[in-house]
């Protein structure tokens, strides 16, 4: 179980992830969604130990219990594909070219949990198989180039399975991937995670698939969570102002004809994301939002219990 | 941003050779061409603050004199066959195609080409003379300057502001001259300065051989050439300017090294 | 018509596998045509590979097709002169993916911005720059600053000014909203639509996303390995795919 309590990660006085508190339970499959900016990525490389050196972290992180505020390298180093685990948007460069990708899998295998070579490589290929590799003794031995980028990204898959984690954090798993096969990493790390009861950290700008491969959703925007709860509900009826933003200015595949020879045009969200040290010190979204009240800019919302789900906003306050 | 050592040992070492040379267009402590034959051999005192060699001649005036000498020349040979060499490159990346194919063999060729042998050649045509050492350490340059700035502006050529300069309507030489020159200027300008401690060493050797800067205009090479018959009676005459060239040699060395740590994006991530 | 592309097909010579054997060959694009009227906007879908990149810089004449023609404005653009097709490119200009890449980094804004204009030899090139900076939706302060001082979606809007300083005819928008952010992408659509609008642009826009396309698109053509898999009004194809791998990038979109 990974608790995060008022977690907090700045550059001076630029705050990139401001008091998160989550509670990320085995078999949890939690989305991440916000745009460039929005503290998602801090969040996930926070959970895994690895905040860039010139952050400030303040707030607690705790794993099964065990205090990782403040732990030095060494003590996440013994947690880092253990119980935790990470996949990269970019399959073809977080892989050795030089490497066979059936040692690459086998390695950590042989080294963290002192199997024997053949013992590791028959691991390996198990890993394979689970993760739908076509063909997995013939891949074992390939090299990356030789790979398709969804076949890559299963290697990387295998690969952070490999020590049974605890917890699968990918972020923009699938960004880089074409759409059919998006969909099919989708749905395989939704269902490697039911499986094996292991929980997921999805981190998306790609909505279509954060819907597909979880049950719950955090909304981020400028280093805050700004709603959070089950992934249906948030996306049919949003409660927070930019999520409806951002969900209303997500095109429609569906046909869009022209009306007296105009096209419809997209709603959008006035302005633009501010620059981290920039943000208002009360709700990060003031300034561009819709309902905004007096207050809003200078006293920051509290996260409000909607009936199973959360949001932090001034306007659903006293009224709702 | 921290700054790398090399480059600020570089940067010292640069300001030292470049501002006795400077010096010497102004002042020298001595005239460095008045023979004093009385006075050969002398030993470092007040008045002659490194001595006097086997014809008097005060040595700090004739080392700075020489630092201006060897600057002079290395500064035009890089200037000549940096600027020869990166317009070729361009051109290179530019045209492509077998004009590409046929600049680059050709540079290969002045590669492989001894640049000792192309300096005893001109020197036999036309007579040793500093112009000449100019001219072969220029020719030397060219393939070099022509590599370096073809592989980078086939990398800026890539770029989709340069598609969009020929959607503008561009032709490639305007392209070349806007976009492409002011890109490159990084990489092309940290080897000029790599080259320039090549430049010195060459001129060295060349006028070591007799081959480069004429009596009485002294250069550090021709200086280490005369001593060397003193070896055994006055080797001071030949470490004073030995040490010299050593010294900016490896300040321009370290200054070009350090500039492209800091010029360098790759590496300036990793650090 | 402004732009009608016929039975084009461009190969590209990929490295001999082995010494001896003759040298394989990709087929980028394979016998594509479509025609695009004034004012309207003709989709191209397809992912990595498609083949819609390479039609893309057929239509700019930055490359040329092995087979087929492509006419501009009634211009045979691979008969043209070097001198007529400069002279006649101010008429066709091009949005890029990389809001990053596509202005030089060491050339101010507004010099981007009037780069083809000097090419034409305009008189009055600063009217026409402060003119392009108010249709995007930046000040004309902005036209002095350097592309690193803005974000993307204000660099996209700056390249977009660029394209249509010369008042062209049309616009070829190469996953042009594909590098920006959910909300920062529907104003660039908007403002894409709202320029369509007032200027008569017709568009050529190639995008990975069936979603982004739908939103702007009157034609669409899905594109897949260099062949074109199926094409027809935008409404007709997303409402009744007749292929399954649009059914699937539809799928994908969230349909």
């Amino acid at each position: 179980m990974f608790e995060l309590d008022q977690l907090s990660v700045s550059f001076g006085t630029a705050t990139a992830l401001r008091e998160a508190t989550l509670t990320i339970r085995p078999g949890d499959r939690l989305g991440v969604v916000g745009e460039s900016g929005s503290g998602k990525t801090m969040l996930g490389l926070s959970l895994m130990g690895m905040a860039p050196d010139a952050a400030q972290v303040t707030g607690r992180l705790t794993v099964d219990g065990q205090e990782m505020t403040g732990a030095g390298e060494a003590d996440w180093q013994r947690l880092r594909a253990r119980k935790v685990a990470m996949i990269f948007q970019e399959p073809m460069s977080a892989l050795n070219p030089l490497r066979r990708v059936g040692d690459t899998v086998a390695d950590p295998l042989r080294i963290h949990m002192g199997l024997s070579a053949a013992e590791a490589d028959a691991r390996a290929l198990d890993l394979f198989r689970e993760v739908g590799m076509p063909d997995p003794e013939a891949r074992l031995r390939q090299f990356p180039h030789e790979m398709s980028g969804g076949q890559r990204q299963r290697v990387l898959i295998a690969l952070a399975l490999a020590c049974d984690p605890a917890l699968l954090i990918a972020d923009e798993p699938t960004t880089a991937l074409d759409a059919n096969i998006r969909l099919r990493i989708t749905d395989l790390l939704a269902r490697l995670a039911d499986q094996r009861g292991m929980a997921l950290l999805f981190i998306s700008h790609d909505l279509a698939a954060v819907a597909r491969a979880t049950t719950e959703i955090a909304v981020m925007y400028g280093g805050d969570i700004v709603e959070r709860g089950a992934t249906p509900a948030v996306l049919k009826d949003p409660a927070h102002p930019y999520t409806r933003g951002l969900l209303g200015a997500r095109p429609d595949p569906a046909p869009q004809p022209r009306r007296n020879g105009k096209r419809p045009r997209l709603p959008t969200i006035p302005g633009t994301v501010p620059a981290l040290g920039d943000l208002a010190p009360g709700c990060r979204f003031s300034g561009r939002c819709p309902v905004e009240l007096a207050h809003c800019a200078t006293v920051r919302p509290e996260m409000r219990d909607l009936g199973g789900r959360f949001a932090a906003c001034h306007a659903l306050e006293g009224g709702a | 941003m921290k700054l790398p050592v090399n480059l600020l040992i570089g940067a010292v070492l640069v300001a030292l050779v470049l501002g006795a040379a400077a010096l010497s267009l102004l002042w020298t402590p001595h005239d460095f061409t008045q023979l004093n034959v009385r006075n050969k051999f002398a030993a470092p005192d007040a008045t002659y603050w490194l001595g006097t060699d086997q014809l008097g001649r005060d040595l700090v005036s004739q080392l700075t004199a020489g630092a201006r000498n060897s600057m002079a020349v290395a500064l035009a040979a890089v200037l000549l066959g940096g600027s020869i060499g990166t317009a070729l490159g361009l051109l290179a990346a530019a045209i492509g195609g077998w004009v590409e194919d046929l600049v680059m063999r050709i540079a290969d060729i002045g590669f492989a080409f001894p640049a000792l042998l192309f300096a005893i050649m001109l020197a036999a045509v036309f007579g040793p003379s500093l112009t000449n050492a100019v001219l072969a350490i220029a020719f030397i340059n060219i393939p070099v300057f022509a590599r370096v700035a073809r592989a980078a502006a086939n990398q800026v050529w890539t770029r989709e502001y340069v598609a969009a300069a020929r959607a503008a309507g561009l032709n490639r030489f305007a392209i070349s001259k806007d976009h492409i020159l002011p890109n490159i200027a990084a990489p092309v300008i940290v080897q000029a300065t790599i080259e320039f401690a090549v430049a010195i060493l060459a001129e060295a050797a060349l006028s070591y051989l007799g081959l480069g800067a004429q009596p009485p205009s002294p250069t550090w090479g021709r200086m280490l050439s005369e001593a060397q018959t003193l070896m055994y009676q006055a080797p001071q005459l030949a470490v004073y300017p030995g040490l010299c060239i050593v010294a900016a040699v490896m300040g321009f060395g370290l200054l070009g090294d350090g500039l492209r740590d800091v010029t360098d994006p790759r590496l300036v991530r990793e650090r | 018509m402004i732009l009608e592309v016929r039975n084009v097909t461009r190969r590209y010579r990929l490295p001999r596998q082995a010494l001896l054997s003759a040298p394989p060959v990709l087929v980028a694009v394979d016998n594509a045509s479509l025609t695009l009227e004034r004012g309207e906007t003709l989709g191209i879908v397809g992912e990595s590979g498609s083949g819609k990149s390479t039609l893309a810089r057929m239509v700019m004449a930055f490359e040329r097709p092995d087979e087929g023609n492509i006419r501009f404005d009634g211009h045979d653009l691979n008969a043209l002169s070097t001198g007529d097709l400069r002279r006649l490119r101010p008429k066709f200009q091009m949005i890029f993916q990389d809001p990053y890449g596509s202005l030089d980094p060491r050339r101010t804004v507004g010099w981007s911005i009037a780069e083809p204009l000097r090419v034409m030899a305009s008189t009055d090139i600063t009217r026409r720059v402060d003119e392009a900076l108010a249709q995007v939706g930046l000040r004309q302060q902005d036209a002095a600053k350097y592309p690193h001082e803005f974000s993307g979606g204000q660099r996209q809007r700056i390249a977009i000014a660029r394209a249509i300083v010369t008042r062209p005819a049309l616009l070829v928008a190469d996953e042009a909203v594909s590098a920006l952010d959910v909300s920062v992408q529907a104003q660039i659509l908007n403002l894409l639509m709202d320029l369509q609008d007032e200027l008569g642009l017709a568009m050529l826009f190639i995008s990975h996303d069936l979603a982004v396309v739908a939103s702007i698109c009157d034609q669409l053509m899905v594109m897949q390995h260099g062949r074109t898999l199926e094409s027809g009004p935008a409404q007709q194809v997303l409402a009744a795919p007749s292929h399954p791998y649009t059914k699937s990038l539809l799928t994908a979109a969230g349909a």
